[in-house]
């Protein structure tokens, strides 16, 4: 009887010290993440790097089926759904006449002004693997990484809009932050305006519309491109249109279809400035300016030329 | 004897990571892009909860350990943040379940229900005190709520088809 109670003290001491290691672990892990985030997040590239890639054989098949599943249910709607893409065929009808003749017009605007669109902008695409958001954080994961020259704060898009930006690269995945997630930020363009504005994701669907310099002249539906302020991206591309909201604030209608994130195109700047060797503080800071001088004058060019059609 | 125990204990310990990848691989699926609105129960806790008050050998706090680091990781969460949650949470259900050895299910879920907050507290004020990112109160509460509303299904689950039943045998079902 004393031999078992001994045994019983001693399994509970070992409890004790195995919850004690554990929690000093994980308090230990929290506080190197917080004091050395890039090193805890290489690695975390390193495990989803290991892990995902092995689970797309499960992943891909459950992703499809569940889709299927989806699109059968659509089915019961078919009549709906034929009426609905009939109109919206005609009203593309329309757009496609208008967007033809701004084409020509665009491209006689573009010789006048002799503008050189950038050259070096070229795209990889990837297939989305997983969805790795929980509630609180929204992001997905690409089967790009660093072999496919992916790096981080590259713009990711779908064909249409901006989808959101490279955060966290291993050899052959990456994340993508998206547009809606709490820690995004991005400098737009507010288009007939020009006014300059900041995307700020809240984790909803449609992202908030903040620092508006001027908000009497922007209008719900006017289109909103980014502005390439932030070095990180090239100016112009589409984002989605203005909303506002019940408590009157700005928000963004996303052009991007975030239900279906199946390809994204990883938009591939040239290396035009190569990261800043981290040596002194003060010389990478006098360097910058020469780093955005290049976009910033893309910048111009790229609002010069809308800004032309109205008057038109 | 102490064979079948020993191959009986490790087979369940594989299960039960098994069924925490299966849940890490049921969150990644990139079906629902869009939507960042409804917080999703959280399985994992269901399931070290109900395999505790059980079975404490089946889940051991090392075992919960690995399972959490890795969801972790995979998830974007800070590492170590809700593994942190879910060993403070099977530990107090351990006591628990060592204090009261056959509880009636509602009791259990008066357990849970502790355990659950726990969970949530820690993991609140741990990122509170980091200054990280933390999901709104309104959502968290929300994901109690449906954390609880599935616990039920996953204990069912557990006893009747994956056979995690009190060892002892005078209970009936063992639940």
């Amino acid at each position: 009887m004393a031999r078992y109670r001994e045994d019983e003290n001693f399994g509970l001491v070992v409890r004790r010290i195995v919850l004690g290691g554990l929690i000093v672990l994980c308090l230990l892990l929290v506080a190197v993440w917080r004091i050395d985030n890039p090193r805890i997040e290489r690695l975390r590239a390193q495990v989803v790097e290991a892990i995902v890639p092995r689970l797309e054989w499960a992943l891909v098949p459950l992703t499809v089926m569940t889709r299927m599943a989806g699109d059968f249910q659509s089915y019961s709607r078919l009549y709906e759904q034929n009426q609905q893409l009939r109109r919206e065929l005609q009203q593309m009808r329309s757009w496609r006449e208008a967007a033809i003749q701004l084409e020509q017009e665009n491209a006689r605007l573009l010789e006048l002004n002799n503008v050189r669109l950038d050259p070096e902008l070229t795209f990889v695409t990837g297939t989305v693997l997983a969805d790795s958001g929980t509630t609180f954080r929204r992001s997905v994961l690409l089967n790009l990484g660093s072999q496919d020259d992916v790096r981080d704060g590259l713009a990711a898009m779908d064909g249409i809009g901006l989808v959101g930006r490279i955060a966290g690269v291993g050899e052959s995945t990456s994340r993508v932050l998206l547009l809606s997630d709490s820690a995004s930020l991005v400098p737009v363009t507010v288009q007939p305006s020009g006014q300059r504005a900041l995307l700020v994701g809240d984790n909803s669907v449609a992202p908030l519309l903040e620092f508006v310099e001027n908000p009497d002249q922007v209008r719900p539906g006017d289109r909103v491109v980014s502005s390439g302020d932030d070095g990180l991206f090239p100016s112009g591309l589409l984002v989605g249109q203005v909303a506002l909201d019940r408590d009157g604030r700005f928000r963004v209608r996303l052009a991007a279809d975030y239900g279906r994130l199946e390809y994204l195109r990883v938009l591939r700047a040239q290396p035009r400035a190569p990261v800043a060797p981290p040596i002194p503080v003060g010389e990478a800071g006098a360097a910058q300016p020469d780093g955005e001088a290049a976009p910033a004058d893309t910048t111009a060019d790229a609002d010069a030329v809308p800004e032309v059609p109205p008057g038109d | 004897m102490i064979d079948g125990g020993f191959l009986q204990v490790w087979s369940y310990r594989a299960l039960f990571l098994l069924l925490a990848g299966g849940l890490a691989l049921v969150a990644l699926l990139p079906i629902n892009t869009a939507e960042p609105g409804i917080p999703r129960p959280d399985l994992l806790l269901c399931l070290v909860a109900a395999w505790t008050l059980r079975r404490p050998d089946f889940a051991p706090l090392w075992l919960i350990a690995v399972a959490g680091l890795v969801l972790d990781f995979l998830l974007f969460r800070p590492p170590g943040s809700w593994t942190l949650a879910l060993i403070l949470a099977a530990e107090t259900l351990n006591r628990q379940a060592q204090r009261d050895a056959d509880p009636t299910f509602a009791v259990e879920m008066v357990q849970v229900a502790a355990a659950v907050a726990v969970a949530h507290v820690v993991n609140r004020v741990l990122l509170v005190l980091v200054g990280a990112p933390r999901p709104s109160a309104g959502a968290v509460v929300i994901e109690i709520l449906f954390t609880l509303l599935a616990y039920p299904l996953v204990a069912v689950v557990s006893v009747l088809i994956l056979r995690v039943r009190r060892p002892d045998p005078q209970s009936g079902f063992g639940f």
